[in-house]
This record gives structure tokens, sequence and C-alpha cells, in this order.
């Protein structure tokens, strides 16, 4: 059936053009009816006269550039609307290349997608803003009970003016001093806690263990001088669970901790029709598979049931990067595939959902309660996602996904508890990296509380300056010269326990304390710089970089700032990044590397070969150095790959004109093969280990 | 005559499409209707002796249901980030997409909007906290869609920007 057929019956309402080799578009449906408001069509040759259109004329330019391709395509213009003399018409054009004589331009009238589009968002968009006009009442509550608390003298006066206050508000609201003793409460927060005059306070810790936030967690509060706010749901609470809009504000006079504030806003209500309002019937309208309600409810019976059953939470990773890069139609276009292939698994009698943007669920039955069934299960997922993604416009795209697994009845006994311990492991398996599978266990919880221990530790460790840096020699392999150093951090705690990196970097890694241990480290590095100036004046510092600083937009400015305040010269420091920042967001990091090069900063690949490889950003990204990793070298002398590996990698780098820098050299063995190969630096034990600063000095001065 | 394109930006709900209604159709209506895709109003200003024709991209808002897309800022003369002055999360959401477009569009001139300012909600942030985000932008201009305080203001401030 043609287009004229299907705009016959009503079963489309497009205009088609094609694109000629003279680059001209040519009508072949002249006589869709609207087509007059938005395109002049010159009558004796159907040519395409003027565009009157202005959404359409602009999109003109991304359909050359479709036309244009060498590859098959589609590009889509997304919805607009286009008011007539008459009507308004709601469109969406796509342009389409097939292959080199096989061009054309659709402009699809879309009044029902649209019509439909608008009533699911109406609902879903006027209960967000409802939910944050909750936020933003607990943020002025906040900012205010601060501002009072921490600037009023009279503490009694202090005290019947909030109390006036807080007594007619519909958050729950509760103060404490310093020492977590009751100071204020009010009848909202009371009601919330189902307490009385006595036993506020404590119903309220009871909440926050419940919810699982520590008492490190609110030291690291404290250190922070800083405040909270979260959606947390709390499964324990009197008459039956709850979904409660918290902020912990912590209160400073003078420097000193002089009050706790704490709101409490219920929205189980909204939580609830929020869930509901997402596209109805149950249904998720994109991928068609089941909604994150009807999962929720579909668990619910299942446990009702008393069947066994594993429950899969499967993440697509850095979804949000593919919808910026190919554009939202063809993520949409990969979400439907992804629902596509992993409904299969659903004719075995399991169910299928999509919980949330990029996230999918699944429940399988399981025969009993075996850990390796549900290993294997998640394998058979894994399996899924092998192939490549074959999307509108012939577009591939490789997807890495993450997995949390809770099994029922051993992990759960409602759908929240399942969900919230799927959802742990989820959070563990992406914290291990891509492609991870992590099945939830109890122990998850009590790493929970350790990482959030450790990252409270580690604020204060780099307040109270716990954290040290030593430097390793880089030499030549030839003379044992030195030409470089790298600075690497050491934490001994006020104890003296020595905290390994490979502990504390992750967790800041994982957290925004990333950014405060980067601006330590910087400044750290630009004062041994500047030490360095008399007797090492050439000698170039690395310190290691992580992928989300570099993404940072601001971290540029940060460096220039550190350079200048220090008078140090740029050329007295390297950056040492990881092959991951390649699948960070490449425009910021290829500005900022560039930035960083053209001052005089050199730029190494640290850890080379062990990561996301691609030829692409060696050749289009401002890069100084290869690190081979030690893993490599390590094994050189027994293992024929690893020794393949080298020598490629320093192929690779002659041919790219990049120096190369073979870590955790050893022993002579190693260095003998590394010179043969023409490797000419090298790090390791063999030449000297990491020292304290002025140990360095010392020795090479 | 000489033709700007100017395109709206900004979370859902602050009221873009209130701002242009406002403004080319002297209208304002308290039902709040979510925007899908785009729509494109005109409207002439005169800046000074010459007459601008704006053409105005009023864009869907930037939520979990609808990401920022860069390609509808191609050729803009100027873009307008709006936040809602009763809503917090706005001016963060605001501030996020404006570092999303400086990203594709470093040089073009950005007015920062604080709508409702019809509303009684007093604004929490510092002063210094608005100046800093205001230094991110080319001007700052506090509106009401609903009595029209400053639209007519803001687009004559956006013409003349664009000349």
């Amino acid at each position: 059936m043609d287009i004229f057929q299907l705009n016959a019956l009503g079963i489309t309402d497009c205009a088609l053009f094609e694109f000629t080799s003279g680059n001209e578009l040519r009508c072949l449906t002249p006589t869709v009816h609207w087509l007059a408001d938005i395109i002049k069509i010159k009558e004796n040759s159907l040519f395409v006269d003027t565009v009157e259109s202005l959404f359409l004329d602009d999109f003109m330019i991304d359909a050359q550039t479709c036309w244009e391709s060498a590859e098959k395509r589609q590009v889509s213009s997304g919805f607009w609307t286009e008011t007539t003399s008459s009507t308004q018409l709601r469109l969406e054009a796509i342009a389409i290349q097939k292959g080199p004589h096989d061009r054309y331009l659709a402009i699809k009238n879309v009044s029902k997608e649209f019509e439909y589009r608008q009533q699911s968002l109406q609902t879903a968009r006027e209960l967000l803003l409802t939910h944050h006009a909750v936020i933003s009442q607990q943020d002025y509550l906040n900012d205010k009970l601060r501002t009072v608390l921490s600037e009023a003298e009279d503490c009694q006066l202090q005290q019947n003016a909030i109390k006036q206050t807080i007594q007619h508000l519909h958050t729950g609201v509760l103060i404490t001093d310093a020492s977590k003793k009751l100071f204020l409460d009010n009848s909202v927060a009371r009601q919330m806690l189902r307490a009385d005059d006595t036993n506020s306070t404590r119903q309220l810790f009871q909440l926050l263990q419940d919810v699982h936030i520590s008492a490190s967690f609110l030291s690291t509060l404290e250190a922070r001088k800083d405040s909270w706010r979260g959606e947390v749901y709390w499964h324990n609470a009197p008459g039956g669970g709850r979904w409660l809009q918290l902020t912990i504000a912590s209160v400073f006079a003078d420097d000193t901790l002089t009050h706790w504030v704490f709101l409490i806003s219920d929205i189980s209500k909204l939580q609830q029709s929020s869930e509901q309002a997402e596209p109805t019937f149950g249904r998720d309208s994109l991928t068609q598979i089941a909604s994150r309600q009807a999962f929720k409810n579909e668990i619910t019976r299942w446990i009702t049931e008393k069947r066994c059953f594993g429950l899969f939470i499967i993440d697509v990773c850095e979804f949000r990067r593919i919808n910026e890069n190919l554009g939202y139609r063809i993520g949409d276009d990969i979400l439907k595939n992804v629902a596509k292939r992993l409904s299969k698994h659903t004719s075995k009698g399991s169910f299928l959902a999509r919980i949330s943007g990029n996230e999918f669920a699944l429940l399988m039955p399981l025969a009993e309660e075996n850990e390796s069934a549900l290993l294997e299960a998640a394998r058979l997922l894994k399996g899924d996602f092998d192939h490549a993604f074959v999307s509108l416009g012939n577009t591939k795209t490789i997807l890495a996904v993450n997995m949390g697994v809770a099994q029922y009845p051993k992990h759960g006994d409602s759908a929240d508890t399942m969900f919230h311990n799927a959802g742990l492991a989820l959070q563990f398996a992406k914290s291990n990296g891509r492609n991870q599978v992590v099945i939830y266990r109890d122990q998850l919880k009590q790493k929970q509380q350790e990482v959030a221990e450790l990252e409270s530790a580690l604020t204060i460790a780099i307040a109270d300056g716990q954290l040290s840096l030593h430097l390793q020699p880089i030499v030549e392999l030839e003379t044992g010269n030195l030409v470089k150093c790298e600075a690497l951090t050491r934490w001994q705690t006020k104890d003296g326990q020595m905290i390994p990196p490979d502990t504390f970097i992750p967790v800041a890694e994982n957290s925004d304390l990333i950014f405060s241990f980067g601006d330590w480290l910087l400044e750290e590095v630009c004062t041994i710089a500047k030490q360095f100036q008399e007797d090492f004046p050439t000698l170039r510092i690395a310190i290691n970089i992580s992928g989300r600083q570099i993404a940072d937009p601001d971290f540029l400015k940060i460096v220039s700032a550190a350079v200048k305040k220090h008078g140090i010269s740029p050329s007295q420091l390297s950056i040492e990044i990881t092959e991951t920042i390649f699948i960070q967001d490449n425009n910021t990091v290829a500005v900022t590397l560039t930035e960083l090069r053209a001052m005089g900063v050199t730029i190494s690949i640290d850890d080379f070969g062990t990561g996301f490889s691609s030829l692409e950003y060696l050749k289009r990204l401002p890069i100084d150095e290869l690190k081979i990793d030690r893993a490599f070298v390590r094994d050189l002398t027994v293992n024929a790959d690893d020794k393949a590996i080298i020598q490629a990698i320093l192929a690779l780098a002659a041919n790219l004109d990049l120096a190369v820098v073979a870590e955790g050299v050893e022993s002579d063995e190693q260095q003998h093969f590394l010179r043969r190969e023409n490797c000419i630096l090298g790090q390791g034990y063999l030449f000297d280990k990491p020292m304290p600063v002025d140990a360095f000095i010392t020795r090479f001065k | 005559m000489i033709q700007k394109k100017v395109c709206l930006l900004g979370p859902t709900g602050v009221g873009k499409t209130s701002l242009v209604r406002q403004f080319v159709d002297g209208i304002f209506s308290d039902k709040y209707l979510t925007t899908i895709g785009v729509k494109i109003d005109k409207k002439q200003v005169l800046v000074e002796d010459k007459t601008v024709q704006l053409l105005i991209w009023d864009i869907e808002g930037v939520d979990r249901y609808c990401g920022f897309n860069p390609r509808y800022l191609r050729g803009a003369s100027a873009f307008i980030i709006v936040v809602d002055h009763t809503r917090s999360q706005s001016l963060l959401e605001g501030i996020d997409i404006l570092q999303s477009a400086r990203q594709e569009f470093p040089d073009t001139p950005a007015f920062f909007v604080i709508n409702k300012t019809d509303l009684n909600c007093e604004w929490y942030w510092s002063e210094d906290e608005v100046s800093e985000y205001e230094n991110a932008f080319t001007e700052t201009i506090r509106t009401s869609a609903k009595t029209g305080d400053n639209v007519e203001f803001l687009f004559q401030a956006i013409a003349k920007v664009t000349l």
C-alpha cells in the first residue's frame, strides 16, 4: 500500500517529498490539504518553491546533512506547532536517506500523537510541580530557620518566636540542640512521627535509622556545615509505609554547632499519584511494556501467591549520553528495542517492565531459592546486549548494562523491600563499573554504611591534613636518570592507621568528595612545584585527575588559579587521566584537555590498555604520553600475550608520536625487555618506591 | 526587515508560554497547559529607529520527560532562561540548562528571567547567590507574565542586544 492509499484511508496524514539529484525537493503528495500552509509548491513542476514554515526551514539544515550522509539514516525534527489562519497543525518532519538516489522528506500531521503526549504529560508535570512546591517550602524554611537560629542572641525570645511561626505550617518541623535534645517541634511533625511531647526526638531518630541515615551521615553534614534534602520511604512507619520528603540541616553560630533542623513532609499521596500518572493503563507509552506501578502490583501479586522469584533491575549505562549524541528519537528507538529483546523472557512466565527512563525490571519465576539460577538468568539477560542495537537510519549502538538482583522470599517480604534491595544491589553494581551483576545480600547494607563512614572520615581527613603526598620518580630506562615524578596520595589517620588509596579513591570518585580531594591535591602539588623551582626547575610532577573533575567545566579555571596563586609554571605539571574519561562528556573533556595543553601542562593516559581503548580519541585528543599498565609489565616475562600487548602499544605510540612510560617495573628482566623494545621511560620499585617529599629532595638533589 | 531568532528555555511550568502569550497577544491564563515540542511566534519591536521582527521559539520545558535539545538554538541571536521565583528547584535546573546551552553556544547572549514576581513568595536565595548566577548572563530581568510587568521591557532589551 502506498502513501496515497494510506492517506486516503486516514491511516496516515503525511506529505512526502523526494530530494532529487538536482538538490531540489519534489512533492509526491500535492493533494495533502494542509501542505500549502507550510510549503509553496510550483504547480507545473511540483518542486518546492519556498518553505513558509520557520521551523521547517531551520530543520532543512539537518535534513540536508542527512541526505548528504554516506550512510542510510533518518533524522526527526521533533514535534512542532504551526499556526495557520484557521487552525493549529501539529507536525513532525523526518529526513530519510536510504541511498544516493533514494532521499525523502516526510512531513507528518501528528495531532493524535501530540494530543496523547500532551494528555499524559499534563498530569505528570502538574504532579512534578506540586512536588517542587513541597521542596521549595522546605528549602525556604530551612534557610529561614538556619538564619534565625544562628543569629538570635536571646535564646528564650528566639524559641518563642520560632514556636509561634512553625505551629501553623503544613511541614513537620523538629529542631534539636547540638546534642540532639529536643529544642522545638510542631504538631505536624508529631503527627507524622506518631509522637507526643515526650518522644518526638526518639521517633525521629528511629525514622532516620529505618531509612539508613546513619550517625556518620550527620557527622558528614556537620563537618561540611551543610544540609541535605531527599525522599525516603519509611517502611516501618507507624500506621504503614510512607514516603517522606526530608530535610536535615546543621546550624552553626560562630563556627560552633548549635542546632539540628529536621523538616518532614508526607508525600505518599503525591508519590502514589505520580506512579499512577505515568503512562496510563499500566503500560509504558514508549515501549508498550508494563509500567513501574504495574510492576509493583505484579510483585505484590507474586508475593501474595507465595511464588519464589528473582527480581532483576537492569540499568542501561550512560543512556543520557546516547540521547545527547544521537538524539532522543534514536534514544527512544533503542529503548523500544531493549524492551523487545528483553520481552522474549516473558514467554517463560517472566514479567517485564520499564521502571524509569533507562531502567527495566524483570520478575522471573524460580524453581527454588538458588543463587546459581539467579546468576545464570543474569547471564542470559546480559547476553541480550551482546549484539549492537540497530535503530533508525541504521545507527548501531553497543549498550552496557548493570544489574541489581534480589530474590523472594530470601531478600524481602514486600514489593517495596524487594525493590529497595534490588536497587541497593544495582547501586553496588554501578560502582563496580559496567556490565556488572550484584546479587543483594545483607552485607551490602553494612557496606553501604561503611562507605558512608569512610566518606565522612575522608571529608575530615582532607580538612584536617591527614593526607600527604609521596613522590615516585619516573626515569630513563637506559640511564636511570630522573625525568619526571608522579605524586601519590597517602592517608594516615590520627591513630596511625594507613588507609590504602585503592580504598579511599573510589569512595571519593563515587561521591562529590572527588572535587574537594582534587582541590587539595592540586594545591599540594603546586606547593611542591614551587619548592622544586630552585633544585628541580624543569621536573614535571604528574597528578592523577578523575574523569568527573576533567568533565567539570570549572576545572580549567581551578588549575589556572592554582598555578597563578603559587607562581609556578604550568610546564611543571602533568595530568594523568584514565581511558574511562572518554565515556564522559566528550566536548568538555576535549576543550579542557586542549586548553590545559595550550597552557603547557602535559597529558598522560594512565593504566593504558585496561579500559575503554579507542584509536579515535588518541588521534583526536591532545595527548602526550601513554603509561602502560603495570598488569602487562608484571607478567611480561611469562605471558606472551602481555609481551605482544606491550609491543603493540609501543608501535602505536611511535606512530602517533607519543611518549611511553612503563609502570610497575620491578625486575632487570622487565627493564631489559622494555629497553629492547625501545621503551624509553619507566617507573617502579626497581628504581625507587614512592617517598616523602623531603626524602625525594635528599635523594635527587 | 531585520529578523532575529530568540529561544525561550527553562524547566517545566515556569511560564515560558505565558510570557510569549503576554508579549504577543497581551493575554494571560492561570490554567497551566504543558507545551509539547516547539511553537514559533513573531512580533515586531521598534528599537530606536529600526523595526526588528522577533521570531520567538517557545520550547517544551526541560524535565525528566523531555531533555534539552541544543539543535533548536542553532542560529539564535539570543536565548532566555526562564525560572520561577516561587520554586527554588527551577533556579538550579535553569542554571543546568544554561550550562548545556553554553557548551554548544558559548557566545550567544543569554537573558536570565525570574518570572512570577506577582506571586507573594519570598525569594530565599541570598543576593550573593543570585548575583553569582547573574554573572553568567547578559542581563537579569524579573517579570510577571500575569501582570505583564517587565515583559515588554524584556523583549525590547533582547531586540536591542541582537542588533
